[in-house]
């Protein structure tokens, strides 16, 4: 399933029920669409704080993508060089997760990174570390053109 | 005599209520703010402060809860960092029937 979304916080609730009715209708279980939905919920929040929508026409691309034993959740926004720091960002955190054997593990170092800081620092970064530990999912991104594209694939 | 104070913002609400020995802190809804601690964050160093001075556990329940995102979880880990730090006695109430919480909590 493809769907867009306008790049506004007020839509991630929309996408959360589109991709619920989406991963209901197709008999997965209740734990396993809450978990992928909050797979999507993070990847749209990242899209929309990270992502370069300086045209009111721009939207972000969600792709569902269900195999026999794989689920495919594609979030891709538009990019320019601006975002060049959080493609940095993006691609260290993912290389620290993939760089332990249990996604566990990362959560949990992620969780006392974040205890250690500030009240007022608003800035989490937990929710990648969360997609691979809680999604069980593996994350993955590519740059094309002006767009980027981040992938979640969760194991059924 | 017990009071409770409700907090609401958007799809979430937290209320919180003093009883005899303890601070009970529930959570309903959703919580899915952009930037949710600005609401979170005030209720719960209050009620930690409180539940400091006044010898009380602090117990969040979310139970209720149906979904929250990680910038909620940010807040509440800090929180309980600093009660840890403060010696406060917290008690977190999860389902451990429904994994997300289990996997959180």
């Amino acid at each position: 399933m493809k769907f867009k979304l306008k790049p506004d916080w007020s839509q991630i609730e929309k996408a959360r029920e589109v991709g619920i009715h989406f991963l209901e209708a197709h008999g997965l279980a209740k734990d396993l669409v809450h978990s992928l939905i909050m797979i999507l919920s993070e990847l749209v929040e990242n899209s929309i704080k990270y992502g370069n929508f300086n045209n009111p026409e721009m939207e972000i691309d969600i792709n569902l993508y269900i195999n026999s034993n794989y689920i495919t959740i594609e979030v891709i926004n538009p990019v320019d060089q601006e975002n060049a720091k959080h493609l940095i960002r993006l691609d260290k955190t993912i290389q620290w997760i993939r760089g332990y054997q249990d996604s566990f593990q990362a959560y949990v170092e992620k969780l006392k990174e974040i205890s250690k800081k500030p009240l007022e620092d608003e800035e989490s970064g937990l929710g990648l570390a969360r997609i691979a530990y809680e999604g069980k999912a593996i994350l993955d991104f590519f740059v094309l053109e002006d767009s980027l594209n981040v992938s979640a694939v969760a194991k059924y | 005599m017990t009071i409770t104070e409700d907090y609401t913002n958007d799809l979430l609400k937290i209320s919180v209520t003093e009883r005899d020995d303890h601070f009970q802190v529930n959570w309903q809804g959703k919580s899915i703010d952009r930037k949710p601690s600005v609401f979170i964050t005030p209720i719960l160093i209050k009620v930690l402060k409180k539940s400091m001075d006044r010898g009380k556990r602090m117990i969040l329940d979310f139970r209720e809860i149906e979904y929250m995102n990680s910038s909620t979880i940010t807040p509440i880990i800090k929180i309980l960092e600093r009660a840890k730090r403060g010696k406060a006695g917290v008690t977190v109430k999860y389902l451990d029937s429904l994994k997300w919480q289990q996997l959180i909590f």
